[in-house]
């Protein structure tokens, strides 16, 4: 005899239907879709490893084009060859007159191989004049390092320097404007919103990030504006505006408008779950976390050049918008292997952070810097697929990250 | 679209023939679903991932079944592979020696048209986990004690547990859901 509760419910569930959710198809991403979003991220470690190529071939080229040409090099071996000593002693003994010429292609090479101006000379350069003029340079006012002169003559900051005489901000040899590239490596913790939904998602948000940035930098006067491209193995690609201002006094200005795109698998938070039950039969189960997400930040910074040491602080206006969702696979199951992609909650935040930083450069290329976030103001708005939105307002976190920074030329 | 025409489109990758698939599984399958899972977004997450695995078995399919049958077997099976991820740490270790509960103690009559099936889903996700789950396998899909064991990696016995408790508590349910509509007063 049948039980009356299950036919109860047995026959009053047959009554139901549910209509159908074009949503839910939206939300399912099949097989050759899930193949197709993981070849994409393959293009994104792909692009990393080429940028990272192209400042090692970068650094490559500018090292070897610091080294001079060669009549100018045989013009200064003789000298260092034959009369370095005397040079040493008297500098101006071993030149005539006090006058002397030299073409438009040494002048260039000078202002290329001491920038600052530190040759002073009374030079006047006629940009009208078709055939290269002499140019004459008080001699006077040359003074050499007594340091010894390679022969090779390949650029090195000790072979040859001279004493600035000049007021400060008087450029002797003008030039309205020059570039400049610049590549830096990043390392620092990866800043996601995420990191206050619970316990789970702060494991999976505590690891570190790179970057590896190119900045081709264009200098007008004390302005100098930057266009940036930037790239992390983890799945990151970005770009921006970058504008700074360096005064006089050691005071400087820093500002820039970025993007960043991020594609992640979340591998090293993978659950996989094993489990055996009835007649020998066993299940796997992995699942790992992917989302994408779109960043625009703005910093604003003022900071002091102390030597090699720069101090910065200002704030940091972040806006982030991302979906996020999760990626099962099973194997071993009652039917066979799976794998799907879920969305789970899309989410955006604004927020605020005040930031203090601290770049000391350990040598002529390399800076080693700290850099300490505090978040003052943040707003969430995380939206759970067919569930009520939650907000989560005014989070804080003390964000650490240390920073290796690489340039091309300084 | 027919049915074969339909599964034969699934089988060359056809993404609308994935579709028109998808919507009947979505209108047939979701209420099983429902049963199994705690709210729709869940019941919503179990059918997608049924279907991925109904999509690619369609090879293996053996035209001499129906193919309800087919895929109704795969989603049952894939909400009972959730639940058991989710719960194996929570079921009971050592139990009693039930073996000799009736599963035929109930002889009250029911009409099913009093009920709204809204009303019946929401009985059956008050239940606890373990009970729900057995009632659904047992008294709707039609599982028997042996099977509904092995699936759930538990004795016959604690199955019929199960299946006594969850009666027990639906009678009851079923009794206030009636009070509740001849008073309406009641429970306030």
């Amino acid at each position: 005899m049948e039980n009356n509760i299950d036919k109860l419910f047995r026959e009053g569930l047959s009554r139901k239907g549910t209509p159908f959710n074009e949503n839910a198809w939206d939300r399912l991403v099949l097989p050759e879709q899930e193949r197709s979003r993981r070849i994409g991220l393959w293009w994104w470690f792909g692009i990393a490893a080429i940028m990272f190529g192209l400042i090692v071939l970068a650094n490559y080229m500018i090292q070897e084009s610091h080294i001079i040409d060669d009549p100018v090099k045989k013009e200064f071996a003789t000298i260092s060859d034959e009369q370095d000593k005397s040079n040493y002693d008297s500098p101006e003994s071993n030149i005539n007159s006090e006058s002397s010429t030299i073409s438009r292609e040494d002048e260039n090479l000078i202002s290329n191989v001491i920038p600052g101006s530190e040759l002073n000379t009374t030079a006047v350069i006629n940009e009208e004049q078709e055939e290269d003029p002499p140019i004459v340079i008080d001699i006077n006012k040359i003074k050499v390092n007594k340091k010894p002169i390679h022969s090779d003559l390949t650029l090195d900051d000790s072979a040859i320097s001279a004493e600035n005489e000049l007021p400060e901000d008087e450029t002797i040899i003008k030039k309205e404007s020059i570039v400049d590239p610049r590549a830096l490596v990043l390392i620092s913790p990866l800043n996601n919103p995420d990191l206050y939904l619970g316990s789970y998602d702060r494991i999976w948000d505590n690891r570190l990030s790179d970057e590896y940035r190119i900045e081709p930098l264009k200098g007008i006067n004390k302005w100098v504006i930057g266009g940036l491209a930037e790239a992390s193995h983890i799945g990151s690609l970005g770009g921006g505006i970058s504008l700074s201002w360096k005064g006089s006094s050691r005071i400087f200005f820093r500002s820039a408008i970025l993007y960043k795109y991020q594609s992640e698998d979340d591998r090293l938070i993978a659950v996989e779950r094993i489990s055996s039950y009835g007649f020998g039969r066993s299940i796997s189960e992995r699942q790992f976390r992917s989302q994408h997400l779109h960043m625009i930040s703005i910093p604003l910074n003022v900071g002091l050049s102390q030597g090699s040491w720069d101090g910065y602080g200002g704030v940091r206006m972040d806006y982030l918008s991302g979906v996020r969702g999760t990626v099962s696979v099973d194997s071993e199951s009652s039917v066979t292997s799976v794998n799907s992609w879920m969305k789970e909650y899309g989410y955006n935040r604004f927020s605020l952070d005040a930031e203090i930083g601290l770049m000391k450069n350990v040598s002529r290329n390399l800076g080693l810097g700290l850099r300490l976030g505090y978040q003052f103001l943040s707003r969430y708005n995380v939206d759970y697929f067919n569930n009520s939105n939650l907000q989560l307002n005014n989070k804080r976190d003390i964000n650490i990250s240390l920073q290796l920074q690489y340039d091309l030329i300084r | 679209m027919r049915q074969a025409e339909v599964i034969k489109g699934c089988l060359k990758n056809d993404r609308k023939s994935q579709y028109e698939l998808y919507r009947m599984c979505y209108e047939r399958f979701m209420v099983v679903c429902e049963r199994y899972q705690t709210d729709k977004m869940e019941a919503e997450s179990a059918l997608n991932s049924a279907f991925l695995k109904i999509l690619s078995n369609l090879d293996k399919y053996s035209h001499q079944f129906p193919f309800d049958a087919w895929c109704r077997r795969i989603i049952i099976n894939t909400n009972i592979d959730i639940y058991r991820n989710k719960k194996r740490s929570d079921f009971i270790v050592s139990t009693p020696d039930y073996s000799r509960i009736s599963d035929h103690s109930n002889v009250e009559n029911y009409d099913h048209h009093e009920f709204e099936a809204e009303d019946l889903m929401a009985m059956i996700r008050k239940l606890p986990d373990g009970q729900s789950k057995v009632f659904n396998l047992f008294a709707i899909d039609g599982y028997g004690h042996k099977e509904i064991s092995n699936m759930l990696d538990m004795s016959e016995g604690t199955s019929k547990w199960y299946l006594h408790e969850a009666r027990k508590n639906l009678k009851d349910l079923i009794e206030k859901s009636r009070l509740k509509k001849n008073n309406p007063a009641y429970g306030k």
